[in-house]
């Protein structure tokens, strides 16, 4: 069942006199439950298809669709709400609310749906990451890679079917690297969580159930029309 | 080491830096040009509204000057005018009374002698406007406009003849009336009420009344330093000698009263200042704020915290230019130009120039105050600029202290909105104290507005809205002519709440040792004293009906009982059980209360029958308007009084109150029904409020004009600080969106926050705005009016705080929503 999926999407970027085709044309669908890894060179437009996939940025054109939903068609608030419930977000540079405490990070997503959240299951995620000792911590107290495992922890709490992750292990030494990747894999599995993650890393890309990679804004391997990568 | 020349590269990054950032330079010239147009405004303005207050009080007083000496001798008026001390001194006499104008009884028009000293400089600077001249001939009279209305003259003419009834006030012809047919040379309008004329010398000499006679003669002196110490007067009295009941009156609370009103000004003065520097303050904080990280960039290319320091001064000295010179350029386009026009509007006769003269030390005060503010605020943000390392400079997220630990467990809404509140410390308190100290310089504006206004002033100095006297009480020809009749209309006249109904007669009161020895005791040492005390206490005991020892019994309803009363039983009262006493010659009750009084009324049913009734209370206020002699008048209830007199009560007035103070409508319906009859005479309080309409128009214009200025400011101040605020925390808003928080999430965030904002300004504001207004407010009362806190003009300036806090920040925030999260996101990390 496919619950990602974009059409002839692309993004440019005017700059000065030039237009900069960030994304240029992608097709591509992504099954529910699948981990599919995003690889690509510094300026390929990996981070960009990410914003795209997650309704946080405007195409030029092309259509994005979350589990059969066009997302042209929602209203920014839908939207909102739609990511809220159906995406979890981990951000390159973390983007942790700096006057909030790791466990009020964490939560927040579930509290604005008005849920209380279940702190057995946080407390959980925060002891595989390793943060049991930092879930009072203020992000200012935290170290990159502590800061980058709150903000996954932020991603898995709401139990999204979708995770979209911008260099997750960007920051991450190899060991924890493993652990945090595992923990993605295991949430990804018990729940059939759908994960999209966009890596430098072909070592941590080979853990994926798929890689596609980008080049100038174009799918160079593993999109909708390369069946042998699947 | 090497020299280098970097002045040209720090000028070209400081005008870059500076040609990038327009928004927020007009943010900071926003401010430097408010804070120099308030102050220069506000203080220019200010000082016209006193100069107008002060003018009312003098034209309420009727004559400009400092201290008098009563019942001066020739060689007195010499020394007191050849004083150094002394600026000029004018001499009055009161040589007169008319009591009647053809058929129409008058109320005692009190006529004067003024000399031309007293005249022009005494009497015309307090008078709002004059026709004619002052009198030069024998027959030759100038009136108040309040007496040509009691005469029923309502359209004077220069040269017109007025057959008046005169009683002369020589000492030995006491109630001698003559008629005689005077020339009106003149009239004039002042704010005392009161209804007076101006006689010649030669009319004032053929009276025979002497400027020694008592309390008819008084010298008005003007001093050079109107600042005067009890020991100053001491000495001036020793210099002329007083003699007899001559004494120099003078309020001995002048200095007090000086430093207590300047104590106020300066509250005001430091206020007004105090919230100009944090308003700059804030403002350039919040504007170097933002370019932490641009410095921090700067620092990690090499420049220097010197450098750095040149190219933010550098921006601070171009806004300041700007700011400045716009705030000095409205501040005299509305000081000299806009408010003149609108006061000239409603007061012709007021000079252009009058109007708005500004001295140009307010302009230079202002500019300086306004550039060295601006450089001391920027000191601060400067420091913070200089002392972040490049590192922390690169990572600033807007917060500059330290954030700890918190072991809560919010991430709720309105907790986030809480915690963004006191995101910084530091800023939050002096973005809040800026706010509050500006809503507080509006709070105690509207309460010194409040406290000269005339309504406020009129209400607490008469106690009716319209009062009808029947002017034959006291003649020959005494008769009821407040009807029943005429009371049954009044009372059914629209608009009309209350009428008080009080009646009188005279009463004789014998001799008695026991409740008023102390009180004529006391009389006679004074400088009333009416003669001779055992003479006259001699002549008392034999004929106590002598015009001297006779007293006025007046009769009051109970709604007239409430507004007097203190401490009495208003049953007993009723039932003529017990009774005030007023008098005005001593201070004190004079053992009086407690005590029974015997007296008779001559004109009641049983003349000779002698009554008896427990004195109460003693009043210092006399309700009524007719007194007799020295006795004190006796107030009793008016069912009492009817028992005694029966038909032959007389109404000597009545006290109408109106649903709606000063109705228009309601005094020219009463007005109607009085018109026809010139044996009553009637004194409102609209009466006396259009007289003062000129000045009061340019009272509510000025002062008007302050309270918007500082209303603005603080308004301006709410949305500078609110729109600062939403704008350096747009990545935030980005953040929360990109996890799930929707537009309308983040609104009720922005909103409850704007909220807790307003709320706290207000509550702040109320905590010092109330005392510093109440201390304002006593340190300017000079009618005694009791303290009451503008409720009304206040409540509107906190919903419109709220409304700009809301408003400005939702604007602010609706103006990213057409930017992509990631848009946002980008904007800020750039």
């Amino acid at each position: 069942m496919v619950i990602l999926s974009v059409k002839g999407l692309k993004k440019y970027f005017t700059m000065g006199e030039n237009i900069v085709k960030a994304l240029d044309g992608i097709d591509l669908e992504i099954q529910k439950g699948e981990f599919l890894a995003i690889v690509g060179t510094s300026g390929s437009g990996k981070s960009t298809l990410l914003n795209m996939l997650g309704g946080m940025d405007n195409p030029t054109s092309g259509e994005v669709m979350i589990d059969g939903h066009d997302i042209s068609k929602m209203s920014r608030d839908e939207l909102t709400i739609c990511r809220r419930r159906k995406i979890g977000f981990v951000f390159q540079n973390y983007n942790l609310l700096p006057l909030l405490n790791v466990y009020e990070n964490i939560v927040l997503p579930i509290k604005l749906d008005g849920i209380q959240p279940d702190d057995t299951y946080i407390d959980t995620i925060l002891k595989l990451l390793n943060l049991e000792s930092k879930k009072y911590a203020m992000p200012n107290q935290l170290s990159g890679g502590q800061q980058q495992r709150a903000a996954l922890a932020r991603a898995l709490a709401a139990k999204p079917t979708i995770i979209l992750a911008d260099e997750p292990t960007g920051n991450l030494d190899s060991k924890t690297s493993q652990d945090v990747l595992g923990l993605m894999k295991v949430s990804g599995l018990k729940l059939v969580q759908t994960i999209v993650m966009i890596t430098h890393n072909e070592e941590i890309a080979q853990m994926a159930d798929r890689i596609i990679r980008l080049e100038d804004g174009k799918i160079v391997k593993g999109g909708a029309d390369d069946v042998e990568s699947r | 080491m090497w020299k280098v020349d970097s002045k040209r590269v720090i000028s070209d990054i400081a005008k870059t830096t500076y040609k990038s950032n327009k928004k927020r330079n007009i943010v900071t010239i926003t401010a430097i040009f408010l804070t120099t147009f308030l102050l220069c405004t506000v203080i220019s303005i200010g000082l016209s509204y006193w100069d107008t207050v002060s003018l009312r009080q003098q034209r309420m007083n009727g004559m400009d000057y400092d201290i008098e000496l009563t019942e001066p001798r020739e060689e007195q008026v010499s020394a007191i005018r050849d004083m150094d001390e002394v600026a000029y001194a004018g001499l009055c006499v009161k040589c007169s009374i008319g009591s009647r104008y053809g058929n129409r009884e008058l109320d005692k028009i009190k006529f004067f002698w003024a000399d031309t000293i007293c005249w022009e400089k005494q009497v015309i600077p307090a008078l709002e406007s004059y026709s004619g001249y002052y009198p030069q001939k024998e027959n030759e009279i100038m009136l108040s406009k309040s007496a040509l209305r009691a005469m029923g003259i309502e359209r004077p003419a220069a040269g017109m003849k007025l057959p008046i009834t005169c009683e002369n006030l020589a000492e030995g012809f006491k109630n001698d009336e003559t008629e005689k047919e005077f020339e009106l040379s003149g009239w004039f309008l002042d704010y005392t009420g009161e209804s007076k004329g101006y006689v010649s010398e030669d009319f004032y000499k053929s009276t025979g009344v002497r400027q020694t006679d008592l309390t008819q003669g008084s010298l008005k002196i003007s001093l050079k330093n109107p600042l005067y110490s009890e020991a100053d007067i001491i000495q001036m009295q020793n210099a002329v000698k007083l003699a007899g009941n001559q004494i120099i009156e003078a309020d001995y609370d002048t200095i007090s009263n000086f430093c207590k009103t300047i104590a106020a000004l300066c509250m005001m003065l430091v206020l007004v200042f105090f919230s100009g520097y944090l308003f700059i303050y804030n403002t350039l904080y919040i504007s170097v704020n933002k370019e932490i990280r641009y410095y921090g960039q700067l620092k990690t290319l090499g420049t220097t915290s010197v450098q750095l320091k040149k190219i933010i001064y550098k921006q601070v000295i171009w806004n300041s230019i700007i700011g400045i010179g716009l705030g000095l350029l409205l501040s005299a386009m509305i000081g000299k130009g806009v408010i003149p026009l609108v006061l000239q509007s409603v007061n012709p006769t007021i000079d252009k120039y009058d109007a708005g003269d500004a001295s140009i030390w307010v302009f230079i005060t202002a500019a300086v105050f306004a550039a060295v503010t601006t450089f001391i605020g920027s000191k601060k943000p400067v420091k913070i600029a200089e002392n972040f390392s490049p590192a922390d400079a690169m990572r600033y997220i807007g917060v500059s202290e330290k954030i700890k630990q918190r072991n809560t467990r919010g991430g709720d809404i309105a907790s986030m909105a809480r915690q963004y509140l006191f995101r910084e410390k530091k800023q939050f308190i002096i973005i809040l104290l800026s706010l509050s100290l500006a809503v507080s310089l509006f709070e105690v504006i509207n309460v010194v507005i409040s406290a000269n206004n005339a309504k406020n002033i009129l209400n607490h100095t008469c106690d009716y809205d319209i009062r009808v006297l029947n002017l034959t009480l006291l003649s020959d020809r005494e008769e009821q002519v407040i009807t029943k009749g005429l009371l049954k209309k009044i009372e059914k006249t629209d608009g009309v709440k209350d009428v008080r109904v009080l009646t009188s007669a005279t009463a004789i009161v014998p001799y008695q040792e026991d409740i008023y020895g102390d009180y004529y005791r006391e009389l006679y040492n004074s400088r009333y004293t009416p003669g001779n005390y055992e003479k006259d206490m001699e002549l008392y005991k034999i004929q106590p009906d002598y015009y001297s020892f006779t007293c006025r019994i007046v009769g009051i309803d109970s709604k007239e009982f409430d507004k007097i009363n203190q401490s009495l039983d208003k049953q007993e009262f009723e039932n003529g059980k017990i009774a005030f006493v007023s008098k005005t010659f001593t201070a004190g009750s004079n053992g009086i209360p407690g005590k029974a009084v015997r007296f008779s009324i001559p004109t009641s049913v049983q003349p000779k029958k002698e009554e008896q009734i427990k004195i109460g209370e003693v009043l210092d206020t006399f309700p009524a308007h007719y007194s007799a002699g020295y006795t004190p008048d006796i107030i009793v209830s008016h069912k009492y009084l009817e028992k005694l007199m029966g038909e032959k009560l007389l109404i000597e007035m009545i006290k109408i109150d109106y649903d709606e103070s000063f109705s228009q409508d309601t005094e020219t319906a009463i007005l109607g029904l009085l018109k026809d009859n010139p044996k009553l005479s009637a004194e409102s309080k609209l009466q006396r409020y259009a007289d003062m309409k000129n000045t009061e128009n340019q009272i509510i214009i000025l002062g008007g004009s302050v309270g918007l200025i500082i209303m603005l400011l603080s308004l301006l101040n709410f949305a500078n600080m609110m729109s600062a605020s939403i704008q350096n925390r747009s990545k935030e808003f980005a953040i929360l969106e990109g996890i799930g928080m929707t537009r309308k999430q983040i609104r009720y965030m922005i909103t409850l926050e704007s909220l807790y904002y307003a709320g706290l300004a207000i509550i702040i504001s109320l905590l010092i705005g109330l005392p510093a207004s109440y201390f304002v407010f006593n340190s300017f009362n000079r009618y005694g009016i009791p303290f009451s806190f503008p409720a009304v003009r206040n409540l509107v300036l906190f919903a419109a705080i709220i409304l700009v806090c809301v408003f400005t920040a939702l604007c602010i925030l609706d103006k990213s929503k057409n930017e992509t999260i990631i848009e946002l996101l980008r904007k800020e990390d750039n």
